[in-house]
């Protein structure tokens, strides 16, 4: 009994004290698409439709740091904002067509982020294989088979509460497994109190602060191994480790603070590699023809001014080249998959009209 | 100067594709089920080249063609089967399809009646034509 209270109070501090926030947009988020899902009663859209803006916003302030607003920020706030959106239109919407339009906006959206990506070919795919083609067709078919006033289709749900608490409890599970592979801020706050801490020994003489120095110095080691061992396979953390040990023996200031910035450093490295997956220590060669091979370390990527590693500005060359020498067996698989769908979309859609019953000429 | 972070891209992607889950479950019309489900692939192909992205490679751009391929052919195909579907029971209500449930389920039957439909407004009348309307006698003599 005792260990079941400790669970659920375990289970509470966790949703409510440690991760509130991503709690907050899924209780927000699920609210809203519960209550704006279409059903034949009146329903709260204004309410609805605040609780999903308030969602939004949630979902926006995890991701917003300190960061200076350039460009790229503003343009990537702007795009997900409307896809987003635009998804949940979509979701809650009533009328099909105006349905198949707001999708028709997450698609456009998307492809706005994916410019951001350094992705142009996709773009220009996306744009007219998706919002070209396939949404004319959802239109087509959609007034080929058009109904007057209410339906059943349209205005009612399966399980309105039921689903949108399973797609919330999906998304809170993404959101946390995220947070907790890609968050940088206590690496970050390590790499400010190292850079205070050797602003100090700089300037320090007496020995009653030697010492009290020293002992901090060691506490930011112990805080260094804790984060390497979050990332046990790279060089730099290897490196960490063993420092760990060295920062015990050693007794003075000036070789004391040459650990430290060289530790910062490799921290560093260790920060640029957050949340990448690593290759086993057994590299198998790859080929290099998609851009570096994935058996290369994180470390060993040319990267750009903003840190970033560097993709060729040829896009459409060099995606190409990655398509007709990696995938060439996959180009010639969907090109086969094209045509059987052709054949077999034809055969389906012709199959109500051969079967019935054929007019006879007098 | 620092680029935004890759988590941001999978946060959008995660959204996009939960709110395309959702609409699956819970919407009834065939066709915003399949817009549902092309939205879950926007998703997971803004992943793709997000990674790719953040890799400095190609490989995730040319697994989103692939995908862009496979949904092609989805949409085609499916659009083919809502047509014949549609043909034997002119609706585009999944639930008329619930026969095909397990034998060991019960069947859900709608119990709210549906909303009105709106009363249009009535038509305008004429005058029918031939007929001379009544004009009323002029007040003025110039």
């Amino acid at each position: 009994m005792g260990s079941l209270v400790s669970i659920l109070r375990r289970i509470v501090v966790f949703l409510l004290v440690d991760n509130w926030r991503i709690t907050a947009v899924m209780v927000a988020g699920a609210a809203a698409v519960y209550l704006l899902l279409p059903r034949p009663r009146a329903q709260k859209t204004m309410f609805g439709a605040g609780l999903g803006l308030l969602a939004v916003l949630l979902a926006g302030a995890l991701l917003v740091g300190t960061r200076a607003v350039n460009a790229e920020t503003f343009l990537f706030y702007a795009f997900s904002a409307t896809a987003v959106i635009a998804g949940g239109l979509l979701v809650t919407q009533r009328n099909p067509a105006r349905a198949a339009l707001s999708f028709a906006l997450v698609v456009l959206s998307t492809c706005g982020l994916f410019l951001l990506l350094a992705a142009p070919f996709l773009v220009a795919a996306t744009a007219i294989i998706y919002a070209g083609a396939i949404v004319v067709t959802f239109l087509f078919v959609l007034m080929l088979a058009q109904q007057e006033g209410p339906s059943d289709a349209d205005h009612r749900s399966r399980e309105p509460l039921l689903s949108a608490i399973a797609g919330f409890i999906l998304l809170g599970v993404l959101l946390y497994v995220l947070q907790a592979n890609y968050d940088v801020r206590p690496l970050e706050k390590l790499l400010a109190d190292t850079d205070s801490l050797i602003g100090q020994m700089e300037r320090t003489t007496t020995a009653s602060e030697k010492d009290h120095l020293l002992e901090r110095a060691v506490a930011l080691a112990k805080e260094y191994q804790k984060q390497a061992e979050t990332q046990p396979n790279l060089p730099a953390s290897r490196y960490l480790q063993e420092a760990r040990g060295r920062a015990d023996t050693i007794f003075d200031i000036g070789p004391m603070k040459d650990l430290l910035a060289s530790m910062r450093t490799r921290a560093q490295e260790l920060e640029a590699s957050v949340g990448t997956m690593r290759p086993s220590e057994d590299r198998m060669v790859l080929s290099e023809l998609s851009g570096p091979a994935s058996s290369r370390q994180s470390v060993e990527l040319r990267r750009d001014p903003t840190g970033r590693p560097a993709l060729p500005a040829e896009n459409t060359a060099y995606l190409g080249r990655s398509l007709f020498t990696d995938y060439l067996l996959a180009v010639e698989l969907g090109g086969t998959l094209l045509l059987v769908a052709t054949i077999g979309a034809i055969a389906i859609a012709n199959r109500g009209t051969a079967a019935s019953p054929r007019r006879r000429l007098p | 100067m620092s680029a935004l972070p890759l988590h941001h891209y999978l946060v959008v992607g995660a959204v996009l594709f939960a709110l395309g889950m959702i609409g699956f479950l819970a919407r009834r019309n065939l066709i915003v089920m399949f817009l549902s489900a092309e939205m879950m692939l926007q998703g997971v192909a803004l992943n793709l080249v997000a990674f790719a992205r953040y890799r400095g490679n190609l490989q995730g751009q040319s697994f989103v063609l692939f995908i862009l391929t496979v949904a092609a052919c989805e949409a085609g195909i499916a659009l083919a089967l809502v047509l014949t579907l549609y043909r034997s029971r002119h609706t585009l209500d999944v639930s008329v399809w619930q026969d095909l449930r397990e034998s060991n389920l019960e069947p859900t039957i709608d119990e709210e009646p549906l909303p009105a439909e709106p009363e249009a407004p009535p038509e305008p009348k004429l005058t029918p034509a031939g007929i001379e309307p009544v004009h009323r006698e002029e007040t003025s003599h110039v």
